[in-house]
């Protein structure tokens, strides 16, 4: 029931959970941007924060913190690999 | 010789700009609102350069204004100096690469140096110098830190023009370049950090974006009104008053040049506010009653600014944006608009779709004063007591929700989804926010001043000849009948769409009653933009969205006006 090596939506991810990008599938322009700002396969992502109501997700790559909608989210695919970050859970 | 600043937002372009320039230009924060660029003087090895700061961008190739801004501006320069954020080095490298392609001599500065060494970050910079090709000189620009060195080393840029390489290849050298040069050490949040975390985070970060919006209103209310009590009252008052009364007496023979210098007189004394002459209230209003506020207001939208602040509070207000049909970055040009109608209309453009930049233009125009105006407002209907000020400001907030639902369903047209980057809290050296401080009072002078001044005697003539009085019987039915206002009042709607304030201090004689002022206030807050307003709006949205979000307003404006008139206020 782990969800680990399982692929998921960023969306899905729980707050504080760290994962590895596996893909990003949305138009060229989003895919472009989001690369060139820090989301691309491979790269180490945590979920760090997400406001209430279906707000943005506030998400950290390297030293990189950035905001996106959830429709965005819900177009990156990670492989969560089971590792929480005491200093990223959402109070 | 043009020395172009190229680098990733949030890399510290701006300030190394003010660092090496030394001169007075603004440097906004926030990513994408200098789409237009700066440009200043430096002295490279006894030669005068122009130094260009470009937009930031991540990508020469990404869709998007700033891109394509930056790309056009490329051709124009001789030698790039590309900021590199040292903090972020995988991910800004890849600017760099893409420059790197170019056939223009390149010098790195390395940036946010400092920083890099907090965060556990090590760079092997000869590593670095050798694997790019180019000299690399670390820097922290808020400091001033390596400064002198970047300017040694322009003379050194070298043009390496390498092969256009594709994405992929060029995101696998970057691969090469950083397991080469760049170690990272695990590292724990320092409180800072989790102080910072805080401001994003739903619950504190809801706290702490309310803490911050009294705190703003309470120092620009309190902080403009010491000003005025402490600094331009007495100034007036003690020095400029017994000035004016000599030149009053000087001039009591002939009539036309004491009623345009001066204006009336009340039992036989100077009112600043009521006399209507160029050295009385043409000088009054602006430096005495607006000036004050400008200066603590943009003291404090400075600070959250330079700090980093307000990318935080877009994401806070993302959802609450959503429901207007904008995504919560437009809560930027919003808040400049409190200071003026005019950048704020013009930092929309950070808005991706025109959907959004339509509500947001209309919005702000509708229900969002400027200071010149909030100002007067205060001045005028404070007196009667803070509830009344308070009660045109929750009209204002009420009538930009309801709009707002009602456009978001009416406009065509989508809303995109925000994506920014949070960069970290930073602070800005004194010297720079002062600077750019005095660079937005200077631009008040210089605009506002010389509006007013050739207002006050236009309407005084207007007045003598009897202008205003014969269009208010075509408008007393409006004016009074709905308004509830005195027919005379309908002078102040026409001021207003040459400066706000002159058309509040239009109001001062009338001897309106508190709600009467309530009304009045409300009435020329949202009615019609004032003509900068309207000529940026016209540029920014094209005549027939113009003519929309005008029928909008007028139609809003009275109808708002008309109930608050029937209200037993």
């Amino acid at each position: 029931m782990s969800m680990e090596n399982t692929v998921v939506a960023l969306s899905k991810m729980k707050d504080g959970q760290r994962a590895t990008v596996s893909a990003v599938e949305g138009g060229r322009g989003l895919v472009e941007k989001l690369t060139a700002m820090g989301i691309r396969p491979g790269k180490r992502i945590t979920r760090f924060c997400s406001m209430y109501l279906r707000g943005p997700i506030t998400v950290r790559v390297d030293n990189v913190q950035l905001s996106l909608g959830r429709g965005i989210a819900d177009k990156i695919f990670v492989i969560p690999d089971g590792l929480t970050d005491e200093n990223t859970a959402c109070r | 010789m043009k020395i172009l600043l190229a680098g990733n937002p949030g890399a510290g372009k701006s300030v190394l700009f003010n660092r090496l320039t030394g001169s007075l230009v603004t440097s906004d924060n926030f990513p994408g609102t200098a789409i237009g660029f700066s440009s200043g003087h430096m002295r490279v090895a006894n030669d005068s350069a122009e130094v260009i700061d470009t937009p930031g961008v991540y990508s020469l190739e990404s869709s998007g204004q700033a891109s394509e801004v930056a790309r056009k501006m490329l051709r124009y320069g001789d030698i790039i100096i590309n900021v590199v954020n040292a903090t972020n080095l995988e991910r800004d490298l890849y600017l760099t690469l893409e420059l790197l392609e170019e056939r223009i001599p390149i010098v790195v500065a390395l940036n946010i140096w400092d920083d890099a060494r907090h965060v556990g970050i090590e760079i092997d910079l000869t590593a670095l110098e050798q694997m790019l090709g180019v000299p690399v000189i670390p820097t922290v620009a808020t400091t001033g830190e390596g400064i002198k060195y970047l300017v040694e080393s322009i003379p050194r840029a070298v043009m390496r023009a390498n092969p256009a390489g594709t994405r992929e290849e060029r995101w696998v050298r970057i691969g090469q370049i950083i397991g080469q040069v760049q170690k990272v050490t695990h590292r724990h949040h320092t409180l800072g950090e989790s102080l910072a975390d805080a401001t994003v985070r739903p619950l504190p970060g809801t706290f702490i974006a309310l803490l911050v919006a009294i705190a703003v209103f309470a120092f620009v209310l309190y902080g403009g009104e010491a000003i005025f009590n402490f600094v331009a009252q007495p100034i007036f008052n003690k020095l400029w008053l017994p000035v004016v009364s000599a030149i009053s007496n000087l001039t009591s023979g002939a009539t036309f040049l004491h009623d345009i210098l001066i204006g009336r007189l009340f039992n036989g004394q100077i009112d600043f506010m009521e006399s209507w002459g160029l050295l009385t209230t043409a000088l009054y209003v602006p430096f005495a009653l607006v000036l004050p506020y400008i200066i603590t207001f943009y003291f404090a939208l400075g600070l959250l600014e330079d700090t980093g602040y307000l990318p935080r509070l877009a994401v806070m207000i993302d959802t609450v944006m959503h429901r207007f049909g904008m995504h919560g970055y437009a809560i930027i040009p919003t808040i400049l608009g409190f200071g003026c109608n005019v950048p704020a209309m013009m930092a929309t453009r950070v808005l991706e779709s025109r959907k959004e930049r339509f509500i947001a233009m209309t919005l702000i125009a509708i229900a969002v004063p400027c200071a010149s105006l909030q100002a007067l407002i205060l001045g005028l209907v404070g007196q009667h007591g803070i509830q009344y000020v308070a009660m045109i400001y929750a009209t204002l907030l009420v009538v930009w929700v309801i709009i707002g639902i009602i456009l978001n369903r009416a406009v065509k047209g989508f809303t995109p989804e925000l994506l920014i980057e949070i960069h970290p809290y930073r602070l800005m050296p004194w010297k720079l926010m002062m600077e750019k401080l005095w660079i937005r009072v200077r631009g008040f002078i210089v605009e506002a001043v010389p509006v007013m001044i050739i207002a006050v005697p236009v309407i005084n003539l207007l007045y003598m000849i009897g202008v205003f009085q014969a269009i208010t019987s075509f408008t007393a039915p409006v004016v009074s009948g709905l308004l509830g206002l005195p027919s005379d009042a309908v002078a102040a709607i026409f001021v207003a769409f040459f400066r706000m304030d002159a058309a509040m201090a239009l109001l001062a004689p009338l001897e309106l009653s508190a709600k009467q002022l309530v009304v009045s206030s409300v009435v020329l807050v949202m009615f019609f933009p004032c003509i900068a307003s309207l000529a940026v709006m016209f540029r920014e949205m094209g005549s027939w969205s113009l003519l929309k979000a005008l029928c909008i307003m007028i139609v809003t404006g009275l109808t708002v006006g008309a109930l608050l008139n029937l209200l037993p206020i």
